[in-house]
């Protein structure tokens, strides 16, 4: 083992001593080669679909071709860490969620260092979550849901896309605050929660998906954005009805720590550039996210503002005793 | 009825330019060459393809997107009878008979078998789709979490079937398939399971290397360890000079017919449930044909029927699956999702007012359907005679290749190293099991089925507050818990009978 770090690292300082030479040079010309980009998630999902909307107006500005690559698992985890190991030269960049580094290494440990692994690129999207029941619910508003939750403890079975995702959190705040007993039943991704609502097996969903959210398949009690949404606006926000929270996930452009401040511009650039190409703006209203351009700098202090507030928030809902990961 | 065949008829009108079938054509070949390689699933060649869908007007890329579906899952097929080593996880039981069949020189007959069983299980799914569509869709919804857990553990008791020679031996490799499923993060909590601090365990052992593994390079070991003896054997399968090997006869055919219709009604109805499968399908089509087989004791040593049962199985799922996803906006499993998205990208909602605004459209989906049947059926069998060819290359050139194939489709799915580990890890646990008599085909079973039951079961139990008695006080999963007992029974007693008489004599090879 010692060895093999040994070799690494004579490798890694050949490498360095090379870049150091030619590194405005590697800047300049930037990119001279395709660039890989992981996708954390499945394909097909609105990860995936987004990251490959955006990367094909991308690679029009980059005048060089973004390979997607896939690298899901551990909600996202696992691509983050292969990312973290990677050179820093602007040929591998990943796509991910905020969540990535916000809140799931709060939960469990995992193999980076979620505030100093990475130089956070872009941020391309916000997630749009709601709370929706049956069109034929007795609950037309989220008050009723509440009050009936209230007089009926433990009756009001709600649905997620898991354990500790944002929809969850959602839930777990309202409860918190209104001090009801109700019972959560997590399931793998939105769309079997869907499922098992419209079947009548749970009374509620906080779910990702918002597609039958905007077709009225599903009646939406309340949306979980910072502002009420253009494709649903008669429906009041979580922020409008007294809680002091709303899913602030985020779609984004990762890339590991260490990069040179042009290339960081030239990748920004072109990204902010392909929010407003067709491929995106048709995935992006597909899946209903709300397309927003957060640069490099911007994005980065949002994620370190964003440590402690989240911190604040699990420990509150007992769902960590202390953060499971080192931020930096 | 006279309305269906009306919509059926403007629905041909509809398909019929040359765009349509083309687009059928090309998403076939593709999903068949996608799914015949191992590691590369019929998932990934939808998903692949969605993209390059965006462009195109909407009949034309559904068609595209369900030739690759219908081409992948059968494509499948071809790798797991030449070479033990299934293309996609959906022909997983096709092994366990096909490869047998292949060794007595009969991959030819084999091949062919699960092509007819093939598109005629896709027919019948595609007609039960175009028929009855809505009314089959709200009985679907029907299945909460106690009925899929009650679901899963009534398929479990297909392990019974396919222990091979001791039942005790198959039950400790279903049990360790069960275990090795729990690794990972679980799925209510996100607690972290047998994971030793392994970031790359979190999301569980990836499925396609521990397939792979067990069947592929563990036949690639065992092929290893054996010396040949003539020199016919130097060729790793022998191409059957008996032109009867090389053709399934009708009254082989006719024998085959009632699984075949067993198989479309099991994946029919599998398909329709969201979120099982078409692996689960197949298994439980060919524990069915076992059980009400005169011959149970022939499958695993190369039965056509296994064959049948198999692939009807699989095959039946595709066209089920779109009666959740047509009817109720409900994606049957993780391709017609990435489908899903394929419609909504077009600006078409799947769902009960599509049928109303867009029934031409709808309809001249389901002829594609139909042609895309035939088609993949002309196509495979122009493939199946290139693939065959396979059969011809000599052991010693064909092994090393069926390894490189095996690391390369493992390390494909997720792009990791890791993953040519779990190959390479199960390849030796698959080989010591066999070197043992440990049949391989229960853990596997167990392990796709098990993340499935464990997160219903403890669904379940969370809705009902920890009371084991929301199982049995629903009419579907008490169905089910009953079919479980009663199966689970019939095993035990043809156990001790079989232990009190003579084993039925073998044929003679």
């Amino acid at each position: 083992m010692t060895n093999h770090l040994k070799k690494f690292g004579f490798f890694t300082l050949i490498v360095c001593v090379v870049m150091g030479f030619s590194g405005t040079g590697i800047a300049a010309d930037y990119p001279k080669k395709p660039v890989t980009m992981y996708v954390v998630f499945s394909p097909g999902g609105s990860m995936d679909s987004s990251a490959r909307g955006l990367s094909a107006g991308a690679e029009q500005i980059l005048g060089q071709p973004i390979v997607i690559v896939t690298k899901d698992g551990g909600g996202g985890t696992v691509g983050l860490g292969v990312l973290a190991n990677d050179a820093p030269d602007g040929y591998t960049i990943a796509a991910a969620t905020s969540t990535g580094i916000l809140r799931i290494p709060l939960r469990r440990k995992v193999p980076y260092k979620p505030l100093a692994s990475f130089t956070p690129l872009f941020a391309y999207a916000a997630v749009a979550s709601a709370t929706v029941v049956n069109p034929d619910s007795p609950f037309k508003t989220m008050q009723d849901l509440i009050e009936f939750a209230k007089a009926n403890p433990g009756k009001i079975k709600y649905g997620t896309a898991g354990a500790g995702s944002p929809m969850h959190l959602v839930m777990a705040v309202i409860g918190m605050k209104e001090n009801i007993n109700w019972i959560h039943v997590p399931f793998k991704g939105s769309a079997p929660a869907e499922t098992a609502l419209m079947g009548g097996h749970i009374d509620v969903v906080s779910t990702g998906d918002l597609d039958k959210a905007i077709t009225g398949q599903l009646r939406t009690l309340c949306v979980h954005t910072k502002e009420r949404m253009g494709i649903l606006p008669d429906v009041p926000t979580t922020l409008e009805l007294g809680y002091n929270y709303y899913n602030d996930t985020l779609f984004a452009i990762y890339g590991p720590a260490g990069m040179d401040p042009q290339v960081v511009k030239a990748l920004e650039d072109a990204f902010e550039k392909a929010v407003d190409m067709p491929p995106y703006q048709k995935v992006a209203k597909q899946f209903g996210l709300v397309p927003i351009k957060m640069k490099s700098a911007e994005y980065r202090k949002f994620l370190e503002d964003g440590w402690p507030q989240q911190v604040e928030i699990l420990t509150k809902l007992k769902l960590i005793e202390q953060p499971a990961t080192e931020p930096r | 009825m006279t309305s269906i065949v009306g919509n059926l008829l403007i629905g041909l009108n509809i398909i019929w330019t040359w765009e349509h079938l083309l687009a059928i054509v090309v998403g076939s070949t593709l999903g068949l060459v996608v799914g015949t390689i191992p590691g590369l699933t019929a998932t990934m060649a939808v998903a692949l393809i969605l993209p390059l869908t965006f462009d195109m007007d909407f009949v034309t890329s559904i068609m595209l997107l369900v030739g690759a579906y219908k081409g992948g899952i059968f494509g499948g097929s071809i790798t797991a009878i030449l070479l033990n080593t299934p293309g996609t996880p959906a022909s997983a039981a096709t092994v366990l008979d096909g490869y047998t069949l292949t060794k007595q020189g009969k991959g030819i007959k084999a091949l062919k078998m699960a092509k007819y069983s093939s598109c005629l299980a896709d027919f019948g799914s595609d007609l039960v789709l175009i028929a009855v569509a809505a009314p089959l869709a709200s009985v679907a919804l029907k299945f909460g979490p106690p009925e899929i857990a009650m679901l899963i553990m009534f398929s479990l008791t297909i392990i019974a079937g396919v222990a091979g020679k001791s039942i005790l031996k198959g039950l400790i490799s279903g049990a360790l398939g069960l275990l090795l499923a729990t690794v990972g993060l679980d799925p209510i909590m996100t607690t972290r399971r047998f994971v030793f601090d392994q970031a790359d365990l979190d999301s569980g052992l990836s499925l396609i290397p521990v397939l792979i593994g067990l069947f592929a390079l563990s036949e690639v070991f065992l092929q290893l360890g054996r010396k040949s003896k003539s020199k016919a054997d130097h060729f790793a399968i022998v191409h059957s000079k008996d032109p009867a090997d090389n053709r399934v006869s009708w009254r082989e055919f006719k024998r085959s017919l009632r699984t075949i219709l067993r198989g479309t009604a099991i994946g029919t109805g599998i398909g329709i449930i969201p979120g099982i499968g078409t692996g689960i399908a197949s298994f439980m089509s060919y524990g069915q044909a076992k059980r009400a087989s005169k011959y149970p004791e022939k499958f695993g040593r190369g039965a056509l029927e296994g064959i049948a049962a198999s692939e009807s199985g699989n095959s039946a799922v595709v066209g089920a699956t779109f009666i959740p996803l047509l009817t109720l906006g409900i994606p049957g499993d993780i391709i017609t999702a990435v489908i899903m998205g394929a419609f909504l990208i077009q600006g078409f909602i799947p769902g009960p007012l599509l049928f109303k605004d867009h029934a031409d459209l709808i309809y001249a989906i389901f002829v594609g359907f139909i042609i895309c049947d035939i088609v993949y059926f002309l196509i495979g069998s122009v493939f199946m005679k290139y693939a065959a060819y396979l059969s011809r290359v000599p052991r010693r050139l064909l092994f090393p290749i069926v390894f490189v194939f095996c690391i390369v489709g493992s390390y494909a799915i997720h792009h990791s190293v890791f993953d040519i580990g779990i190959l390479v890890a199960f390849g030796i646990i698959g080989f010591y099991m066999q070197k043992f008599g440990f049949a391989t085909a229960p853990l596997l079973i167990a392990f796709i089925l098990s993340p499935i039951g464990e997160t219903a079961v403890r669904q379940s139990l969370l809705m009902s507050s920890g009371s084991p008695l929301i199982f049995v006080n629903r009419p579907i999963s008490l169905g089910f818990f009953l079919l479980t007992l009663i199966t689970i029974a019939g095993i035990v007693r043809s156990h001790f009978r079989e232990k009190h008489q003579p084993l039925i004599k073998e044929e003679t090879k």
